[in-house]
């Protein structure tokens, strides 16, 4: 897997690794002994049916669970990652499907949500905080205007500009970001596309849960299939074609290991 | 594999939650439009309502109730409730007495009376948190302990205040206002303050809106419940203390209705049932709504039971006309 990594890209350890993660509810093995990882610019997509793991794995890594087994490591060092400060702690931010906003508060509060700028009598430093956020947030979405209203009456692309804008002003290395165009209009899918590049040029990684296939081509570096909490295999998306991938999502195997009656079933 | 018309399913489902956003707001000016109106109609139809006397009679009526509201409100911005107050008043309020018949001095005794509410508020935050059980169920079972609890320590009758210097904040006075008024005006900017400029007080309402969101966002959300809980039955507690200052005895009859009242004070002010809205300003003047009706009631000679309902058809009004908002606009 290492040597599929992107030629442009600086060698070193990967910006994050998982190894052998497993994960149980009750009986099921929710993931079963995936690994994955992230070079610094690099973004890799998961896909897979509903319940093949992906959302088990991603959230391991964003400290929402706790795996049974396995490591991670981050930038070659073994971390521990209990909780989502954790996480945040060794920059891995994640971008929730619902994008986790507070619908009660604008833009500016949910921005610094659990961050808050504060003076030193503990009181809120709005101005500071509005300042910062507007100038983030407008990077990320130039036409984003309302800071000041709650988000709930915002667009779904405006509301995920928040959430990405919050990512990187807080120094995210890995963006974990969980059907990211899945809420998203057609224009706003393409502006988020552009972004991404925008993010791996600042040598941002990015794991990407989708179940848009034609997205998942178009954004990432690798490709990993995961079928009931396995890791189907990871591919270069260069190297693979869209009927490949999706024969390795139906039918739970590598192109190479499919007889030609299987894909024969795709069509 | 679906296209992304497809798979459309995001969070735009909030057309919901976007009128109702609106609706508490209006909610806010409408009560304020509703409580002149009050204040007119009862000058109207009595000689003694507009006075600075009877204000003053509708202030020190509403400060037991006020107190309690006030912790309330914390508990329902967060997204909980406190049915608990209903017992913790009272307990407040023989505790209270009891350290104080023992000798203890009297800021040492309004104290100790806080800390055992505070500790019921502990335990309520413990089980809502830790066990999963929902705030209504969790604190109408410790409601239940504390009333009887009451009851037990004070065997079921009322305990008169040996020394009779410790009802202070009753029997001494501000010009004419008893220190119990300033007490509340005084918790009620401390509170107001804290919940609108400072980071404690963004991070409960942000519970309110997402808990989930909340602890994603790395939130001690656990402990900050918690410490609302504490809080809120501290205030209780405290709120039984002014009671037993005012009657200069521990009884464990006071405070039943403090659950049911500050609730209703604190959802008239605009607060939303589910959390995440509302706010000090607006529980106070759902507080003074309904202190002035029942003074304004008692003033036209109307038997005490119509106040009760009329509080009960108020408080359906006011949230029936919100609901009725956001049906027409959508």
């Amino acid at each position: 897997m290492r040597a599929s990594r992107d030629p442009e890209v600086t060698s070193g350890p990967p910006l994050v690794e998982m190894r052998d993660i497993h994960k149980s509810f009750g009986g099921i093995h929710a993931v079963e002994g995936v690994s994955i990882s992230v070079m610094a610019g690099e973004v890799v997509g998961i896909v897979g049916h509903n319940g093949a793991g992906k959302s088990t794995l991603i959230k391991i890594l964003s400290g929402a669970y706790q795996m049974d087994d396995g490591a991670i490591h981050v930038n070659g060092n073994r971390v521990s990652i209990g909780n989502p400060r954790d996480a945040k702690r060794h920059g891995i931010e994640t971008i929730y499907q619902d994008l986790a906003l507070h619908d009660n508060l604008d833009a500016v509060a949910n921005f610094f949500i659990g961050r808050e700028i504060h003076t030193r009598y503990g009181t809120l430093d709005n101005a500071a905080m509005e300042r910062a956020a507007r100038e983030v947030i407008n990077r990320i979405n130039p036409s984003f205007v309302s800071l000041r209203d709650p988000v709930l009456s915002l667009s779904g692309g405006q509301r995920q500009s928040i959430a990405i804008a919050r990512a990187v002003y807080f120094n995210a290395r890995l963006l974990i970001m969980d059907e990211p165009t899945a809420a998203l209009g057609q224009r706003e899918t393409r502006a988020f596309k552009e972004l991404v590049l925008r993010l791996k040029s600042e040598g941002i990684g990015m794991l990407v849960i989708s179940h848009d296939i034609h997205d998942v081509f178009d954004m990432s570096d690798r490709i990993t299939v995961m079928a009931n909490g396995r890791q189907v295999g990871t591919r270069r998306t260069a190297d693979v074609t869209k009927d490949q991938v999706l024969g390795m999502i139906i039918l739970g195997k590598l192109p190479e290991e499919g007889t030609e009656e299987d894909f024969a079933q795709l069509h | 594999m679906s296209s992304p018309a497809e798979t459309f399913s995001g969070p735009r489902d909030s057309e919901s939650v976007k009128s109702r956003w609106h609706s508490t707001r209006a909610q806010f000016f409408g009560i304020g439009a509703f409580y002149i109106a009050v204040v007119v109609f009862f000058t109207l139809t009595s000689d003694y309502f507009f006075s600075y006397s009877n204000a003053l009679n509708i202030l020190t009526n509403v400060t037991v109730i006020g107190i309690v509201a006030l912790g309330q409100t914390l508990a329902i911005v967060s997204g909980g409730f406190d049915l608990s107050v209903s017992g913790v008043v009272p307990l407040g309020a023989v505790t209270f007495v009891i350290f104080s018949n023992a000798e203890m001095a009297t800021p040492a005794a309004m104290l100790f009376a806080m800390l055992v509410g505070a500790a019921v508020g502990v335990f309520n935050g413990l089980i809502v948190t830790k066990v999963g059980i929902n705030p209504l169920i969790a604190t109408l079972g410790t409601l239940s302990i504390t009333a009887g609890l009451a009851y037990a320590l004070s065997n079921g009758v009322t305990i008169p205040m040996k020394n009779i210097d410790a009802g202070v904040l009753a029997e001494r006075t501000w010009g004419r206002v008893p220190y119990y008024v300033v007490t509340l005006i005084g918790l009620s900017l401390i509170m107001w303050f804290a919940m609108r400029f400072t980071v404690i007080g963004r991070r409960i309402y942000a519970i309110g809106g997402n808990r989930e969101a909340s602890r994603l966002a790395g939130l001690r959300v656990d402990e900050i419940t918690i410490a609302i809980y504490a809080t809120c039955a501290g205030l209780a507690a405290f709120a039984g203390v002014v009671v037993s200052s005012q009657l200069l005895a521990g009884s464990a009859t006071v405070g039943a209705d403090a659950a049911l009242t500050s609730i209703a004070s604190v959802i008239l002010g605009g607060a939303a049932l589910f959390g995440g809205v509302g706010g000090v300003g607006g529980t106070l003047l759902g507080v003074l709504v309904l202190g002035t009706i029942a003074n304004g009631m008692a003033l036209l000679m109307v038997p005490a039971f119509y106040q009760q309902i009329a509080t009960g058809v108020i408080l359906l009004l006011a949230v029936g006309f919100g609901r009725l908002r956001a049906v027409i606009s959508g």
